[in-house]
């Protein structure tokens, strides 16, 4: 972490301590030996962006004028009142970028190359990496769910909504898509052969194959942070259970005995436990399993209707949708305390995705995809020229 | 490397089917009580599903004949309701009378709460309402379960009316 970030981090510390308080929870502290303080910076940094030179100046300096706003940890100001300038030039191909401080000191100083708009978001994680000690997120891909063509298709896009990519084309119904941890393939649930089978793209070549259709239902894939296993939902054996089974396929492994319905599973990032949702206590609540086999331990949530579920990529936080007065919301717990944060206020909100910084979330409400800080709360349309979007998912 | 994928997914196809194989006995004397073992659970909720019927699309089923007999759930229920029995009654007796047919068992959710979880409590509805008929003496062999969660409404609206509807099990006559 640089100087500045630390600086910055111990002038807020006050702001976090005050953050929402609601309930707790009594966590067994082994489980969650891996889940680590994550840094929050709840000021602002003042920044100025001169616009952009060269023969892509202009529309390189809105694409990183949008990278840094939708975070909500800048402020773009003038010279006079920032403490860091940014300087460039961008080309077809690349962007040579320049970050000081007011003093002149040289925080950046690089050729970021792959296309304008690459480099630009290259630029823009670096700048937020060095000024915040978090990871920037404007280089991740979102893969979503569409409806506007009247089935449920799956695409892909740029975070900031750019490069729109159609994957399926199937006339069936295709939901859930997640990443794989390094972003080269996609697994989701899908009806294309009249049942609901799990599926996995591999984008380099956009082959896709079937890797589980047992009798009865398979869904809710998520792939184990090292990529060997898939977590989904399987009827198979008379109930619907919580299963992995090899990514490569094989056999699968049940992980949950009840007599309720369990879904969504969503692995720690150390790849030891596994979040989900069961109603097998009346209602949707979240639950923990151990992969080696344990008796799941309940998520004390205050809420009666909790699902979807996503572990942070640091470890210290699940991110959930909670319903109440029949109207949707999303919210995360800390696994250190159990501290609860509720981060929307009206309306459906659905699916949260952590991104790679482990504070910011992507989440739909309405038929749109938004971008929300979990820290300030900022929420940012993802304008991507599609309508009925529907459970977004960051790469990480 | 694509034939190999396919070599795979054949292997899987014809593990599946050993091990439905196997069920379809077991399921033949589902009356009798011979279920997998399931320690501190009810039987009837481990007892594994028949396999997918070779060349058989849910899609194709015909919903229209059972139409009369589609069973209704309360709001985030599983749980067949005394109002619905006598539905299950009727199919139980109409798979006596076509001893040949073979149904699937299609579970709906209606549009509130969220896509995954209603995937999965449309299986349980479907589950549910198959363990009912297997309880009524009904040969589990010829039950199969699909769900489509929320994505398939019987009437697309937004009403209380309209999402009681749509907290459905469909028993539809697989081709």
């Amino acid at each position: 972490m640089t100087t500045f970030a630390k600086n910055l981090t111990r002038k807020t510390m006050l702001g976090s301590l005050i953050a929402f308080s609601f309930f707790y929870t009594v966590i067994s502290p082994e489980l969650f030996a891996q889940a680590k303080p994550d840094i929050v910076v709840t000021g602002r940094i003042d920044i100025a962006l001169t616009n952009l030179s060269g023969s892509n100046g202009s529309a390189a300096t809105n694409v990183l004028k949008n990278d840094l706003n939708m975070l909500g940890l800048f402020n773009i100001t003038t010279a006079n009142a920032a403490t860091i300038l940014i300087k460039g030039t961008a080309t077809a191909d690349s962007i040579q970028g320049t970050v000081t401080d007011k003093n002149g000191t040289v925080i950046i100083n690089q050729t970021f190359t792959g296309g304008w708009r690459k480099a630009t978001h290259q630029f823009a994680d670096m700048i937020v990496e060095k000024l915040t000690g978090t990871p920037g997120i404007a280089t991740s891909s979102v893969t979503f769910v569409s409806a506007q063509t009247g089935t449920k298709e799956l695409y892909i896009m740029d975070i900031d909504g750019a490069n729109v990519r159609q994957l399926t084309n199937d006339k069936s119904t295709n939901i859930g898509p997640k990443f794989s941890k390094e972003g080269n393939q996609i697994a989701y649930t899908s009806w294309k052969s009249g049942y609901p089978d799990v599926w996995v793209i591999d984008l380099a070549n956009n082959n896709r194959r079937r890797v589980s259709f047992y009798p009865g239902v398979n869904s809710g894939p998520a792939f184990s942070p090292d990529g060997s296993l898939i977590a989904l939902t399987l009827s198979k054996d008379g109930n619907t259970e919580l299963y992995t089974i090899a990514a490569g396929g094989g056999s699968p492994t049940r992980l949950t005995r009840s007599r309720g319905t369990e879904a969504s599973p969503t692995w720690s990032p150390d790849g030891s436990t596994l979040a989900y949702v069961s109603d097998d206590r009346g209602t949707p609540q979240l639950f923990t399993v151990l992969l080696a086999g344990s008796t799941p331990q309940r998520l004390k949530i205050s809420a009666s209707y909790t699902t979807e579920p996503d572990w942070s990529p640091d470890g210290a936080k699940i991110a959930y949708s909670i319903q109440a007065a029949g109207q949707n919301q999303i919210s995360f717990s800390s696994i250190a305390t159990g501290e609860q944060t509720v981060l929307t206020s009206s309306g459906t909100n659905e699916t949260p995705s952590w991104t790679r910084n482990s504070r910011h979330l992507l989440f739909a409400r309405a038929g749109k995809l938004y971008l929300l800080d979990s820290v300030s709360r900022q929420t940012t349309a993802i304008e991507n020229g599609l309508t009925r979007n529907t459970e977004p998912n960051a790469s990480r | 490397m694509k034939s190999t994928i396919l070599s795979l997914a054949a292997l899987a196809v014809c593990l599946s089917f050993t091990a439905c194989s196997k069920n379809v006995k077991r399921d033949g004397t589902a009356g009798d009580g011979t279920y997998s073992s399931g320690a501190g659970t009810d039987g009837l909720y481990n007892q594994s599903l028949p396999g997918r019927i070779d060349g058989s699309n849910p899609e194709l089923a015909n919903y229209d004949t059972l139409q009369a007999y589609v069973v209704l759930f309360d709001f985030n229920s599983f749980s067949i309701n005394a109002a619905e029995r006598s539905k299950l009654n009727a199919i139980a007796k109409w798979m006596t009378e076509n001893s040949s047919a073979k149904i699937v068992l299609a579970g709906h959710t209606d549009a509130r709460g969220t896509t995954q979880y209603n995937v999965g409590l449309g299986e349980r509805r479907a589950l549910a309402t198959r363990d009912y008929l297997l309880g009524l003496g009904a040969d589990g062999s010829r039950l199969m379960t699909i769900t489509y969660g929320e994505e398939r409404p019987a009437v697309a609206e937004e009403s209380e009316a309209a999402y009681s509807q749509n907290r459905r099990c469909a028993a539809g006559i697989l081709p």
